[in-house]
């Protein structure tokens, strides 16, 4: 936990589904300036959720039963909607995760940058046309082109454009590698890691890709079904992983030299409203015991900066880290 | 630019034969209908002589390919042959005095049931299930369930017994109900409020329409097509011009503004829920930009070939309203035609129709790839 000093907070962040299900239960998260926090976990985990919750865009039929999100010390939720629209974009910041589908297929992409501009800055339509090209050709994308005209990679970079382009704060970037080739990959982050360096953007970077994490992120905070289960600094906790599900998630990131068999955390993530009564973890969890089936372990403290919500103790999951073998 | 010229070349070459067979399964029709003269025959006084004199002059005795082939070499020569009915004039001629007030009624329906329609759509797809939504769906499946020609007759029923009762009291009091409950609120409403604030100035307007006739001779003016020619100076905007046209341009859009609104209504509920609408909204753009400007703007090209498409369809409303109506046009002397088997005017004006819903057709699908810039013309790359 960074403290007070955090440029956005979010606490106990709570979004449930059609029928009621937690979907995300009872996040928090700090983002400081001119840091990347990384939130990984598998699909369903609740990672796109929480990125559009700090936005206050949770799609229905989901919604926000309850948490606070404070940016600079604002409290967003106190906002009139009219306020609280001009957050986001200038604010808080998206990069959506499906670039094919993010664009609006009928308008050029410069024609969209430049109205994204012009929400959030007096400027006349000549002068967004203009701001909005240079923004375009930085990223290597023309204005008069079509999003289907566009490669995987330039609508991407439009994205990234787009949601730059009013200088926000914090930029939530869902899943911004996910579909790209590698060399794309490289470039697309290095888009989102100068922003951070030169202006002290902080970013939420969500992602199944731990290598792009361990490039980038200088946080890290684990979900697995709808919560937090272990979260420091990237370093520490992709090295030394204190929760079981964090090291079953580090085996089956690709790395050079590592053996080709990987394998696989077994079982499935629980469906949202059928959690077991315990940690959530528990029945795919190498290292399970009576205590995580009768009660669910809340996060502590566990070492510098670093939370982790699991019984073991430092010394079990490093030997967890290590394996059987 | 010259893909668009040589596309629509490409298009209208092959609708000549589409129109050739148009033409050929018309005649057919119309000439198997019934025997021409029949009705002649059995007037008193008509002598058989006379009757044997049309049949001669109009070659109504001739076998159908002959009478066919007559009818297209002097068609395509610009000879539409004599009408049969219309004291001996060209059939031509009979078709285009009447040509104009068709387009004004047909024009003005379209206009008024396209906007309509959008609004609606728009107004329904961004709050389904209100009450304003329900409403809406309510009046749009009961305006789908009327046919033309009794939705015509309630209006002018409706519009004689107000007149009798001198109950344009009602529309004026709703209407000043409305207005001023849409003006209490209009500072802080949305798109409902102005809604029924227009509403309620329309319905002030059309009280204030009704009255004007309470104490005048033209009694029947609301529900009758004494149409001004256009030519004549200036009338065509005058208001009694515009109290004639209010009833018939209602009556034919009413069924286009039930199923395009529904149509416009499904279309935008499912662009509203695509995830360039949900980014846009994360971009910080105001409600009002993400509606109209990004999913509005993508529900419209499917519309706009509904709306094409059911050009035909409402030609054969014109006919049903005009005649309803008496308006002076093209759809009531086509009525009149084929009671009459007057076949080179029923023909011509078959042909003007088939031309009109092949250039509509046209219209769209380049309307649609102006909408949209991934659909290219003729299926060639954009």
């Amino acid at each position: 936990m960074a403290g007070v000093s955090a440029l956005l907070s979010a606490r106990g962040l709570r979004v449930a589904g059609p029928g009621g299900a937690a979907l995300v239960d009872g996040v928090d998260l700090d983002l400081e300036a001119g840091e990347v926090t990384a939130l990984v976990g598998e699909s369903g985990a609740g990672k796109t959720l929480t990125g559009l919750a700090l936005l206050g865009l949770v799609p229905p039929p989901a919604r926000m039963e309850a948490g606070a999100v404070t940016l600079g010390g604002v409290d967003l939720g106190a906002l009139a909607p009219r306020e609280r629209r001009r957050v986001r974009g200038a604010g808080i910041a998206l990069v959506p995760q499906d670039p094919a589908a993010a664009l609006d297929p009928v308008a050029r992409v410069g024609a969209q940058l430049a109205e994204v501009l012009r929400a959030h800055a007096p400027l006349g339509r000549r002068e967004a046309r203009i701001a909005a090209s240079a923004a375009l050709a930085e990223v290597g994308v023309d204005r008069d082109d079509h999003p289907h005209r566009l490669s995987g990679g330039q609508r991407q970079r439009a994205l990234i454009a787009m949601a730059l382009a009013p200088r926000p704060r914090v930029l939530v970037a869902d899943e911004p590698t996910a579909s790209l080739d590698p060399s794309v990959q490289v470039a697309v982050l290095d888009l989102i890691d100068a922003r951070r360096r030169e202006e002290g953007l902080a970013v939420l970077l969500i992602s199944h890709d731990l290598g792009a994490v361990a490039r980038v992120a200088g946080r890290v905070a684990v979900m697995y079904a709808g919560r937090i289960v272990e979260e420091g600094p990237a370093r520490a906790v992709l090295s030394a992983p204190r929760h079981p599900y964090t090291a079953g998630l580090l085996a089956l990131a690709p790395r050079l030299g590592a053996p080709r068999v990987r394998v696989p955390i077994p079982g499935a993530p629980p469906q949202p409203g059928r959690l077991p009564p315990g940690c959530a973890f528990a029945p795919r969890c190498p290292a399970a015991r009576e205590e995580c089936r009768a009660a669910r372990p809340e996060l502590r403290a566990a070492g510098p900066a670093r939370r982790v919500a699991c019984v073991l103790t430092d010394r079990e999951a490093a030997a967890l880290g290590r394996g059987p073998s | 630019m010259r893909a668009v010229s040589a596309y629509i070349g490409r298009r209208l070459a092959i609708a000549l034969p589409l129109l050739w067979v148009v033409s050929l399964v018309s005649y057919l029709l119309l000439y198997r209908a019934a025997d021409p003269v029949a009705r002649l025959r059995a007037i008193p006084g008509v002598r058989p002589e006379d009757v044997a004199r049309l049949v001669e002059q109009q070659g109504l005795d001739a076998p159908w390919y002959e009478g066919y082939w007559s009818w297209l070499s002097g068609f395509v020569r610009g000879d539409w042959g004599v009408s049969a009915t219309n004291g001996g004039a060209g059939a031509r001629e009979t078709i285009l005095d009447a040509l104009p007030a068709t387009i004004e009624l047909m024009g003005l329906a379209l206009l008024v049931s396209a906007v309509l329609a959008v609004a609606f759509g728009v107004v329904s797809a961004t709050r389904p299930g209100s009450g304003t939504d329900l409403t809406l769906t309510g009046v749009a499946y009961a305006g789908f369930a009327t046919p033309t020609f009794l939705a015509g007759v309630l209006l002018q029923l409706g519009a004689i017994w107000m007149r009798d009762h001198g109950w344009a009291i009602v529309p004026f009091a709703i209407g000043t109900v409305l207005l001023l409950a849409g003006l209490a609120r209009l500072r802080r409403g949305g798109a409902a409020t102005r809604a029924v604030t227009a509403a309620g100035a329309v319905l002030i307007l059309l009280a204030v329409v009704l009255w004007d006739r309470l104490g005048g001779d033209g009694t029947t003016i609301l529900y009758t097509g004494q149409r001004f020619s256009f030519g004549s100076e200036g009338d065509l905007l005058s208001l009694n011009h515009l109290q004639h046209l209010v009833l018939p341009v209602l009556t034919l859009s009413l069924v286009n503004i039930a199923v395009w609104s529904r149509f416009q209504r499904a279309v935008l509920i499912d662009e509203l829920r695509s995830e360039h609408v949900a980014a846009a909204r994360a971009h910080g753009l105001s409600e009002r930009r993400v509606v109209l400007g990004h999913a509005l703007r993508n529900a419209l090209a499917p519309v706009v070939t509904l709306v094409a498409l059911d050009l035909g369809a409402m030609f054969s409303g014109a006919v049903v309203t005009e005649t309803v109506f008496s308006w002076p046009g093209m759809g009531r002397l086509l009525r009149d035609a084929a009671v009459d088997r007057d076949i080179n005017v029923a023909m011509g004006i078959v042909m003007i129709g088939a031309v009109a819903v092949i250039v509509a057709n046209l219209i769209a699908d380049l309307a649609y790839a102006a909408l949209d810039p991934r659909v290219p013309l003729g299926g060639g790359r954009p």
